[in-house]
């Protein structure tokens, strides 16, 4: 038949002799590895300054948001430089084509003739 | 460079700051003062020394990564350490309990004569360690933070991040687990007259 008292009085030992008897001895090996990973890591754990290009960098969303930058900034450059067809005929069809209507003929414009003085 | 004598006298803290600041001799001193804790804490929790092994450097290498963002007075070295500690123990027995049988959990494969000499106490180690396995976390995490490394309720309270109302409830409880799952075997553990 379980006996509360007992039973209390027994995991009170138990743990009373595990706290006593449980080595916490540290092995040389264990140390070694402990150190090696505190040289491993001491880069890690010192703070870097930050400068303005880092903050600026990070701001935008790092190293692939100005690769997309530069990649969008490049095409848009090639575009306006040597537009393809596809690129003429949309912005035709959206905007319309310009006509330059000229009121006086070419031979007017560029003869010299009546616009002397002599 | 700091001087290992002055470096014992600093704190927790002042240690883990000059460390991150790039000196080596803090780790060292740091070290020597916590891993003896860290280790017992493991040990009593998993029973095992090489499982103890391999949380004790975890919790360390944690601490190296937190040392350039500690801020001195929020926290003490030693509680974080409790918690961690404790958190990567009760991870460990989980896994145990859902993936290992009971049978080879009682065999430990660390069978170095320094692990525990004697037979019995070696027995009732492996013994609770089942048992925490088995109990709720919460519970087990109390239990072994009040009866096996002998810290206050308030010390606890902070540690797991409750009331001390909830730790003596928690404790209280645990023990009562302990006991429904260890009574049976107190012929086995030597208890045969308790």
């Amino acid at each position: 038949m379980p006996d509360p008292d007992k039973d209390d009085a027994m995991i009170d030992a138990l743990l009373a002799d595990v706290r006593r008897s449980a080595p916490s001895d540290v092995d040389p090996a264990l140390m070694s590895r402990v150190m090696a990973d505190a040289h491993r890591l001491q880069g890690v754990a010192a703070p870097r300054p930050v400068g303005i290009w880092t903050q600026l960098r990070d701001a935008i969303g790092g190293w692939p948001t100005w690769g997309g930058l530069a990649m969008a900034g490049c095409a848009g450059l090639w575009i306006g430089v040597a537009p393809p067809l596809a690129v003429e005929t949309f912005a035709a069809g959206l905007i319309g084509t310009s006509e330059t209507v000229s009121f006086f003929g070419e031979d007017e414009i560029l003869s010299t003739e009546g616009t002397s003085d002599g | 460079m700091l001087m290992t004598e002055i470096a014992a006298s600093l704190s927790d803290a002042d240690l883990l700051a000059a460390y991150a600041a790039g000196d080596m001799s803090a780790a060292q001193v740091l070290s020597a003062r916590l891993l003896p804790r860290v280790m017992g804490q493991a040990v009593r929790m998993l029973g095992d020394r090489s499982e103890a092994e391999d949380v004790a450097q975890d919790a360390m290498i944690r601490l190296w990564q937190n040392a350039a963002r500690w801020r001195t007075g929020e926290a003490q070295v030693s509680t974080w350490l409790y918690r961690v500690v404790s958190n990567l123990c009760i991870d460990r027995l989980r896994r145990r309990a859902r993936n290992v049988p009971l049978e080879s959990v009682a065999d430990p494969a660390d069978e170095r004569p320094d692990v525990v000499t004697d037979m019995q106490a070696k027995t009732r180690l492996m013994a609770l360690s089942e048992a925490l396995a088995q109990m709720p976390e919460r519970q087990a995490q109390a239990v072994a933070l009040r009866h096996l490394e002998g810290l206050s309720n308030p010390e606890i309270a902070t540690i797991m991040d409750i009331s001390v109302r909830s730790v003596e409830s928690l404790t209280a409880r645990g023990k009562r687990a302990l006991a429904a799952l260890l009574a049976p075997r107190r012929k086995e553990l030597g208890y045969d007259d308790a």
